[in-house]
């Protein structure tokens, strides 16, 4: 791809100028939750009309969500870089205090009971860590060094160890890739990455032997060996359900709320399951492509940005959602084993729902704020969009 | 900016690739998918193939399939999610006792085909709110029913999507019965966790003591189940789109002041579990808003129980039922499910502590099974509001008055007609172990032997293949017409394979092809199942029961005064070697063996050791005395001369006892007729030992078809054969010249041997089945030798003073026959022998060749007083029937 050529394409996707691209990106923040909302009614008691009160909770959420964003864009991106460290100290903390304190439900302690709503720190945790790596990595000098692909990887593997203990292997294993790209964005060298790669490779029947538990176990032989599936018949026929319906979905479908009504844990983990058999091929491809713009659009924004940390950041948090994404897509698809991982957006958990609301948040807070250098402290930040926050806090001084 | 495309790349592929997996499911894989799930939505099935008859030539039923239209009643319909806590509850509770009690997990599968400790297993590892998956035993029809209630099932805190039914998949292999085999259904729940016992215990003293003041509220609980139910009308359970059941009184014991982590725990309260868990809930109130949603809970009583023995009682109670006894029998069943249903819990109990304190020894291990079969039958029980309970066995039997009974019924109950068939013994046990037992195959197959349960599950395995392969393609019923009458047979759970007997022998003749139900949305396929061919013995019926009667008075030492163990009489025509008795005591009523009396199984297995199951005709016996006629005859072939002379020291004998054969002293100088006669030991140890030898001795045996399993017979006949003596005999001991010793005999080939020497050396040879040819077998005995032993034999009923020559052998004067008697001691201490007779009749122009041989017979009994009045039985018998013969003696009667 040439360059020019390259950037014609970006500007045609993103429309040319930042403010677009923000807003592009908050519509297709937009469709993606009312798709949720639509799932979520779908997905309840057909006959019911519309605000029952599982809808009700999720429209909920996603006011909060949505206040999160707000939230996210009234602090200038540079805020979060200067509070990076604390932040991801806070989620370690969080972390650890989930393991002792946290709620459990379904012999796993993932969540806080905050009274209203249960909140999963691992959700936090994403963010936190691409705010921590974006920060050291930008502050390193050596970019390039093996010592700085340690400290990072030190930081990665902090939160990803705490969250498998949870255990929520799935969630963990949603940290390295973020790892790997920022890494790779700040100028890490492939050949260090691809060491890691590899001893993550070897190391793997280790882990697999010392790291996992026992349903953790049988649900990989499951899926790797057909023959082993009565091990683990429960997740096997599960893959195999999803697999079903969506097949049976065809081009458009069978109709909202027309599904099969007994495939488990149908409002998250296998929505998309749900999205393939109701709205067939259209609204599969209509979700995976959503999910792309909003991958693509936060490269975009990376791109365009000029300093390291916001890059880093946009890259993380794309990368972040993405692979999220494309897990619990893989999954319901039959091509991952069952991992219970959210679809960010539609689904209906609400911590997800939250924090991915507040990446979008950075997200926009990066394309709107204009990149200032910090040679120049003493201008005045936050006079970018109104009405979303021009009053920021001013740094520098 | 290169390193952020890059990664650009890699995530377009990766979305690309998502796409193209979607596109190839749903654009290209659609349809097959589609079929998939259609395939596991639709019930396909094989029908068991029908099995035909065994008769006699005279045309009685020895054993058949007959129809049987019962009439069911599924308790657990009306009340579907009690049904499924009932279930959970017992099979937790149950594994968990097991454990207990036995000391062991035990991997013994429960009804259903959970392994308690899988069950166990998960459930400790549910610490949170694990799915626990249960295999119930419902049908398919009942998880469609039970389905909406499901949700209802569900502790009020838990999240209700995790609740699922679906189809579940039997154990591999695991001989189920066949009612469970497709339609076990599982049912998952979520449940909260359960913490200690002692916590609990502590936790409940404390709610108890701080809700109504400690032990009064257990009096006050059972005073409110016992009397006063100020009871409010509770939403009847929406049966099939009807207002089933009628309502159901309720009863507040505790109103909605609880938390939910208190109401669990009383709940959960041992005494309420045991004594009122059926009846008592946890019923959420919930207040409040979308931010500050709070709920209380209170426990409620409700009198489910007796609201479905009401519905039964009155149904019970109703006139008009067709004829007083179809309506005496709806009644009483209907009682006894009422009652079963009330005695339930406390039986449970008893039922336990006594199963696993007595562990009581069984000796037989095939009545150990079907002992172990009765036990796991009223584990199912447990199960019963989700069972199908026989209201009225075998509807067709009343006619019209069931039809009547039918449109009679009232709507909205759960009552089914059911169709099945039911392999009949009408004969009982005169004929049990000879025409044996036919029992649905996964039964059949033997759960010890881990060969035998291999290849059953392969076939299983194979079968299931073959199923899902037929439903995927095209054209089914042709490709599936075409597949059953290809090898090997495609059997399916519920076909019948004889196991026993005629039963097993003829079992590829006897069984028939199996049917296909295919019932699939927008698609039904019925192919019915095909019969096989009927089997015709040539047995006389009449003759064969009266020689059972003969033979179980002789066991008890009638008329001889002996009583012996087991005993065996047959009976073959000379003419055509039809096998008209084959009567062998003990034996067995298939009937009743397989309707599982315990009783009746009891009774049988503490005569295991006489081992009732087989029929002893097919098996070896130490002759005694009749295998003197065997030495005879090799002498006689080998040119010896019948008046050959020994000289009998008698009883003076250093090694052996023999009688003094009516002489004062014994000692005397015998020739063959009259050592025969005299049944002299001494003699034909001199013959065996001194003039034959072991080498002529064993080749004339083989000749005679003695060594080994005789291959001529055919295989219904041949369940064993005798020792090949010229394999495995050393050296010929003098004991085993009369019988003794190592000696064993197959009875039918000395039935052979007789007929032989009665017929001047051509034998037929013996058979059962009426298509059989008739052959008659050349044995190398010339005519004049047997000319010798049948004088020589008629000399031993005829002549003072022949063996069977006292009166009380029965057969001197009356009959015209020739015998050997033949007394073999099985224990001299204890003075137990085998008593034989065998010979033909009439002595002059043989019609009948017989062998009789009582086993163990007590107390010194010999030959001819204890066997010989049942030859003269089964003599008396063919005398009535053909009179002409001249079976009898002119002049007597």
């Amino acid at each position: 791809m040439t360059q020019g050529a390259s950037r014609r394409f970006t500007r045609l996707l993103a429309l040319g100028t930042p403010l677009y691209i923000a807003a592009a990106l908050l519509a297709v923040y937009a469709l993606l939750v009312l798709y949720g909302i639509v799932l979520v009614h779908a997905t309840g008691d057909p006959d019911e009309i519309f605000p029952t009160g599982e809808d009700l909770r999720h429209l909920v959420r996603v006011a909060c969500g949505v206040a999160c964003l707000a939230l996210s864009l009234a602090l200038h991106w540079r805020q979060y870089e200067r509070w990076g460290y604390a932040i991801y100290l806070a989620a370690l903390v969080g972390l650890a205090a989930v393991l002792v304190a946290g709620v459990e439900v379904r012999a796993a302690r993932r969540w806080f009971d905050l009274g209203i709503v249960r909140f999963q720190v691992s959700e936090l945790a994403k963010i936190a860590l691409v705010l921590a790596l974006a920060r050291y990595l930008k502050a390193t000098r050596e970019k390039e060094s093996l010592r700085t692909c340690a400290w990072a990887l030190v930081l990665t593997l902090a939160p990803a160890i705490l969250i498998a203990r949870e255990p929520d292997l799935g969630s963990s294993l949603m940290l390295p890739p973020v790892f790997f790209a920022m890494l790779f964005c700040a100028g890490g060298r492939a050949r260090h990455i691809a060491g890691i790669v590899l001893i993550g490779l070897l190391a793997t029947p280790i882990l697999f032997e010392v790291g996992l538990t026992d349903y953790q176990k049988r649900r990989v032989i499951g899926f790797v060996s057909r023959d082993a599936a009565e091990l683990d018949p429960d997740s096997v026929v599960q893959g195999e359900r999803s697999t079903e319906a969506i097949g049976a979905g065809g081009v458009l479908g069978k109709g909202l709320g027309q599904g099969d009504r007994q495939l488990p844990v149908r409002k998250s983990d296998f929505i998309f399951a749900v999205v393939g058999e109701e709205t067939g091929f259209a609204g599969g491809a209509l979700l995976i492509g959503l999910c792309a713009l909003l991958f693509f659009f936060s490269l975009d924004i990376a791109a365009r940005a000029n300093d390291l940390f916001a890059r880093l950041t946009c890259v993380g948090l794309g990368t972040a959602m993405f692979f999220q994404a494309f897990t619990n897509i893989a999954v319901a698809m039959g091509i991952l084993p069952v991992t219970g991982v959210n679809l960010p957006l539609v689904s209906q958990g609400g911590s997800s729902l939250l924090t991915t609301s507040f990446g979008i948040g950075i997200l926009v807070n990066i394309a709107v704020r204009p990149t200032r250098s910090l040679a120049r402290p003493s201008v005045p930040l936050g006079d970018g969009v109104p009405g979303l926050g021009g009053r920021g806090p001013r740094i520098g001084r | 900016m290169r390193r952020v495309r890059i990664i650009a790349i890699l995530g377009c592929a990766a979305f690309l690739f998502l796409m193209a997996r979607l596109a190839s499911l749903q654009l290209f894989g659609s349809a097959r998918l589609q079929a998939e799930a259609a395939l596991r939505d639709s019930d396909v099935r094989m029908l068991p193939a029908l099995r035909c008859a065994i008769k006699t030539s005279a045309g009685e039923i020895l054993a058949e399939d007959r129809h049987v239209i019962d009439l069911v009643i599924t308790a657990g319909a009306l009340y579907p999610d009690r049904a499924a806590c009932i279930l959970l509850a017992d099979q937790i509770d149950r594994a968990r006792r097991r454990a207990e009690v036995l000391g062991e997990p035990l991997h013994e599968p429960l009804p259903g085909g959970m392994d308690a400790q899988a069950l166990l297993d998960r459930w400790a590892r549910s610490a949170g709110r694990e799915c626990v998956r249960l295999a119930a035993d419902l049908t398919a029809a009942q998880a469609e029913r039970l389905r909406p209630h499901a949700l209802a099932l569900v502790p009020p805190g838990a999240k209700k999507s995790a609740v699922l039914l679906r189809l579940g998949k039997p154990l591999p292999g695991l001989p189920v019965p066949r009612e469970l085999w497709f339609d076990i259904t599982a049912l998952g729940m979520t449940l909260g966790a359960e913490p200690l016992w002692s916590d609990l215990l502590r936790a409940i003293t404390g709610s108890v003591a701080r809700l109504r003041g400690g032990a009064h509220f257990l009096a006050e609980l059972e005073e409110t189940l016992g009397g006063r139910p100020d009871g409010a009308a509770f939403p009847a359970i929406d049966y099939e789109g009807r207002r089933a059941c009628t309502v159901v009184k309720e009863a507040e014991i505790v109103p909605p002041i609880l938390s939910e982590d208190e109401g669990r725990r009383l709940l959960r309260h041992t005494d309420l579990r045991r004594r009122y868990f059926r009846g008592v809930q946890l019923r959420a109130k919930e207040e409040g808003g979308l931010f500050t949603l709070r709920r209380t809970y209170g426990v409620v009583f409700t009198r489910e129980r007796r609201d479905v023995c009401g519905r039964l009682q009155a149904l019970a109670g109703r006139e008009g039922f067709g004829s007083a006894a179809l309506s005496a029998e709806f009644r009483r069943n209907a009682q006894e499910i009422i009652a079963r249903m009330d005695a339930m819990p406390r039986r449970a109990d008893a039922f336990f502590r006594r199963k696993f304190e007595e562990k009581r020894p069984v000796r037989s291990p095939d009545i150990a099974w079907e002992l172990a079969e009765v036990w796991r039958a009223r584990y199912l029980e447990h199960a019963l509001f989700t069972r199908e309970q026989l209201l009225i066995a075998d509807l067709g039997a009343y006619g019209d008055d069931g039809v009547r009974l039918l449109e009679l019924l009232p709507a909205g109950v759960p009552i089914a007609v059911r169709s099945r068939y039911v392999r009949r013994y009408p004969q009982g046990e005169s004929v049990g172990s000879l025409v044996g037992l036919a029992r649905p195959w996964e039964l059949a197959v033997d759960a010890d032997s881990p060969e035998a349960l291999a290849a059953f599950q392969d076939e299983v395995r194979e079968h299931r293949d073959f199923l899902k392969e037929l439903r995927a393609g095209p054209d089914v019923a042709a490709r599936f017409s075409e597949r059953r009458r290809g090898a090997p047979p495609l059997r399916t759970p519920g076909d019948a394979v004889g196991i026993q007997g005629i039963e097993r022998d003829l079992d590829a003749r006897l069984r028939g092809l199996a049917g296909l139900q295919l019932a699939a949305p927008g698609e039904r396929i019925h192919i019915p199942p095909l019969a096989g061919n009927d089997a015709e013995l040539v047995i006389d019926l009449g003759f064969t029961r009266a020689m059972y009667g003969v033979l179980e008075d002789a066991a008890r030492g009638m008329p001889s005064g002996y009583a012996c163990r087991s005993g065996i009489a047959i009976v073959m025509d000379l003419e055509n070697g039809d096998l008209l008795c084959l009567a062998s005591y003990p034996s067995f009523d298939p009937d009743r063996y397989l309707s599982r009396d315990p009783r009746y199984l009891d009774r049988l297995a503490a005569r295991a050791k006489d081992a009732p199951l087989w029929n002893h005709c097919f098996f070896p016996v130490i002759p005694g005395s009749v295998f003197k006629l065997v030495v005879a005859g090799a002498f006689l072939e080998e040119g010896g001369s019948p008046g050959t002379a020994v000289y009998c020291k008698g009883r003076d004998h250093p090694d052996y006892h023999c009688p003094n054969h009516g002489l004062p002293d014994g000692d005397a100088a015998w020739n063959l007729h009259e050592a025969i006669k005299r049944s002299c030991n001494h003699y034909f140890v001199d013959l065996g030992t001194r003039r034959l030898g072991r080498d002529k001795l064993v080749g004339w045996m083989g000749r005679f078809g003695f060594n080994g399993a005789p291959a001529w017979l055919p295989p219904e006949l041949r369940r064993s054969g005798a020792p090949d003596y010229a394999a495995e005999l050393r050296d010929l001991r003098y004991y085993m010249c009369y019988g003794s010793g190592e000696i064993r005999v197959l009875p039918l080939v000395m039935l052979r041997f007789v007929a032989a020497i009665a017929r001047g050396g051509s034998a037929p040879r013996p058979r059962l089945r009426a298509d059989a040819p008739v052959v008659h077998d050349t044995l190398p005995l010339r005519p004049a030798s047997c000319e010798v032993l049948r004088k020589a034999m008629r000399a031993v009923v005829a002549e003072y003073p022949g063996t069977a020559h006292k009166p009380e052998c029965g057969l001197f004067p009356a009959f015209n026959a020739a015998v050997k008697t033949g007394t073999a001691e099985l224990d001299p201490r204890l003075g137990t022998n085998n008593a034989w007779i065998v010979g033909f009749a009439p002595h002059r122009a043989p019609r009948y060749a017989f062998v009789v041989c009582l086993e163990h017979v007590a107390r010194g009994g010999h030959g001819g007083e204890t066997a010989g009045p049942v030859a003269a039985a089964a003599l008396k018998y063919l005398d009535r029937a053909n009179p002409a013969l001249g079976l009898r003696a002119a002049g007597t009667q």
